[in-house]
């Protein structure tokens, strides 16, 4: 793997922490489909709220809103940002 | 001019492509509108002075790369048909996203028109665009919309003959096309989009979406989400059901008074019955649900709208996942009449949202057991019947049955036949709208008119085939003679001499014969006489069919005018049936085969004949055995 030194998961993200991409997924199919949501690497995240059963959650990305399930987001790797 | 010139509009989900092309075609003809899901294509012309133009709606997409079905219908037809012109709309809030779409669009060589739409959102909330700069840099005309209030729209007309005379026709080699796949693209592609962002867009620093976060503050909380998702389905019900009873009762009094009118000017024979028994009793009960499959199809509109749709898939994708099946899959069943009123057609179509394969068909699969309008009529007469004292409560559960019936179903579906795991689930959460009236009437009214239109035709077709395979062949004379005489001598009033003569005639037609020997499986199993089993064979065609063949067989032969009570007054008298009854018949209602129209779409949804088949199949199956089951334990409380 190319960029996989960060350890956080976004999925290990709290409610309203912002973090910032490393690497978008180690398999192809979801790299391109977070690629055309516009999760790439170096954008900025933020984690805006969850479901009631705590799964999926909803992120904000480049201004718009956007559902992600918990497994998926163990697929993005992040570093925190203030 | 001789060719014909072809404008497609394209654009992310939610960013008002709809609304726009209703705008600029004046369609209020199409069909098959679902906003939010428009899966198929949709084409209108409009004149541009004077000049002939073919507008096409394409359904919304993010990438021009496919990744589900729906988002490659556009890609398809962008990179296969070469529109003359791309009119692409962009919702203005979330530009950033929306320009991902519009570098594609422009790399395709075909000229681009740019709309962003909702600018007078965008400005409420403090931001700015600069039109001109980014029009500069794109290279392109970019113009400010506001589709709903039609600001905007002259420009944008005026635009179209100006852009493609101006275009210079560039190489549409397919290597370009290729490249749209690469990844190396694709960063390129938001690198350049961040450069473009920093030159034209000025943040308020107002946050944008202040108000949709305080709504989803409530609206999807941990606790209250589930609680008023409940109740606002409650809310639904009680209102489609409260506002539609007088114009329902005053409908189905219409059509007395008709009935009644024939009967009066017509002297006895064929023709009388066929218009009486066959037309009017078997359309009137089609249409006398006409003002509450309105009502509720302006409920679905607005939920669909104002952006509650999405928000009842997020919350509930971690329990449909349970299932098997997805997020997305909430909106198919919706469609397909989740709430109460819908239709499997657009439902199954709607699937197509769904990524993985096995996902889908398992949707598709279960989409048939919602509680679609067709249905509705069935409920709504056995529950006034037999259950009227709670009628709200009794529909209300009947959708969670339909609901638990479809959950297991495709639980059991994605355990055996449709293994595999979930895939990704990436959606779009749209900001709240104030859903348009004008767009709800629209998207209401074109589904009841194809409700009314089925009734028109289709139904009006089946009734009069069912009218002559329950009239003919005709009781002999003398039979009728000697069953009078016999009666008679018995000391039985004339007129339920009459009503058992009316049966027996019934009961001697092609159609009566077939109830009756398939009367002898399912009256020990499931309660139902073979008048019953008549509807529900007539149902298997479209499932109108069961309320006018049972207002038909339960209409045939009945001599005085003043007497013609309502069909669901001569149920509730009627010694064969009872609550146990009614309610297997609710639940083989429910579940039994898809209507022809239903089937005929999983066929084409599916891809093969052999899931239609299936379909058709484990449904019945599943049907029989749930209202067995439903009629052995409630006759015991009986």
């Amino acid at each position: 793997m190319k960029c996989c030194k960060s350890k956080l998961m976004l999925s290990d993200i709290r409610k309203g922490c912002k973090a910032k991409i490393v690497c978008n997924g180690c398999d192809e199919v979801s790299r391109k489909r977070f690629l055309e949501m516009g999760l790439n690497s170096g954008t900025t995240v933020s984690v805006e709220r969850s479901a009631p059963l705590g799964d999926p959650v909803i992120i904000r990305v480049r201004n718009y809103l956007m559902i992600l399930r918990k497994s998926e987001c163990r697929k993005i790797r992040v570093e925190e940002e203030k | 001019m001789s060719r014909e010139i072809i404008i497609a509009i394209a654009g992310n989900p939610n960013s008002g492509k709809s609304t726009i092309f209703n705008r600029v075609t004046g369609a209020v003809q199409q069909i098959g509108n679902y906003p939010g899901v428009t899966v198929e294509k949709k084409s209108g012309t409009a004149l541009i002075n004077g000049a002939k133009y073919t507008f096409v709606d394409l359904p919304g997409s993010y990438t021009l790369s496919p990744f589900s079905e729906d988002e490659s219908v556009a890609t398809k037809f962008i990179i296969d048909s070469k529109p003359d012109l791309i009119i692409n709309i962009i919702d203005s809030s979330s530009i950033q996203r929306g320009l991902f779409l519009t570098m594609q669009l422009i790399e395709t060589g075909i000229p681009v028109i740019a709309g962003l739409n909702m600018f007078d959102i965008l400005e409420k909330n403090g931001d700015g665009i600069d039109v001109a700069k980014l029009s500069n840099l794109l290279n392109i005309p970019v113009l400010k919309l506001t589709a709903s209030k039609g600001i905007g729209m002259d420009v944008l007309l005026q635009k179209i003959p100006e852009t493609i005379k101006n275009s210079t026709v560039l190489s549409k080699d397919s290597d370009k096309f290729r490249k749209l796949e690469e990844e190396s693209v694709s960063n390129c592609r938001y690198s350049k989009i961040d450069e473009i962002i920093k030159e034209v867009f000025t943040d308020g620093n107002k946050k944008a979406d202040k108000l949709t976060d305080k709504i989803d503050s409530v609206l999807t909380h941990r606790f209250f989400g589930p609680v008023l998702l409940i109740a606002i389905l409650y809310l639904i019900f009680q209102t489609v059901f409260t506002l539609s009873e007088y114009p329902s009762e005053l409908l189905e009094s219409l059509f007395g008074w008709m009935n009644q009118t024939v009967d009066g000017l017509m002297s006895d024979g064929y023709l009388k019955s066929l218009i009486t028994s066959g037309i009017i009793a078997g359309v009137g009960g089609v249409i006398g649900f006409v003002p509450l499959i309105f009502i509720l199809f302006i409920m679905i509109s607005i939920l669909e709208d104002s952006g509650y749709m999405a928000r009842i898939s997020f919350m509930l994708d971690r329990v449909m996942r349970m299932f098997g099946l997805h997020g997305n899959s909430v909106m198919a069943l919706v469609i397909s009449g989740g709430i109460v009123g819908g239709c499997a057609v657009p439902g199954i179509m709607a699937a197509r949202t769904l990524k993985d394969k096995n996902e889908r068909l398992a949707t598709i699969l279960v989409s048939p057991f919602m509680s679609c309008g067709a249905k509705l009529p069935v409920f709504a007469l056995l529950v006034a019947a037999f259950f009227s004292s709670h009628e709200s409560s009794i529909m209300l559960l009947l959708t969670f049955i339909s609901w638990g019936f479809a959950l297991i179903s495709a639980f059991a579906l994605r355990k055996t036949m449709l293994k595999g795991d979930t895939t990704t689930f990436i959606m779009d959460m749209p900001q709240y709208h104030l859903p348009l009236i004008r767009n709800i009437l629209i998207h209401s009214w074109d589904r009841t008119w194809m409700y009314i239109k089925k009734a028109g035709t289709v139904i009006l077709a089946i009734s009069i085939l069912m009218w002559v395979f329950m009239t003919f062949p005709e009781l002999p004379g003398e039979k009728e003679e000697e069953t009078r005489n016999t009666l008679t001598l018995k000391g039985i009033p004339a007129e339920e001499i009459d009503n058992e003569i009316s049966s027996q005639k019934l009961a001697y037609s092609v159609a009566g014969r077939i109830g009756k020997t398939i009367e002898t499986v399912t009256k020990p199993l499931t309660g139902f006489d073979w008048r019953t089993d008549i509807a529900l064979l007539g149902g298997f065609a479209a499932k109108e069919v069961i309320v006018s063949t049972l207002g038909t067989a339960y209409s045939m032969g009945e001599t005085d005018p003043e007497k013609s009570d309502g069909l669901k007054e001569r149920l509730e008298n009627d010694e064969n049936w009872n609550p146990a009854v009614a309610f297997a018949m609710l639940l083989f209602v429910m579940l039994y085969a898809p209507c022809f129209v239903a089937v005929a779409v999983i066929r084409k949804e599916a891809g093969s004949w052999k899931w239609a088949l299936f379909s058709v199949f484990y449904s019945t199956t599943l049907a029989t055995v749930a209202a067995t089951l439903a009629y052995q334990i409630g006759k015991i409380f009986i």
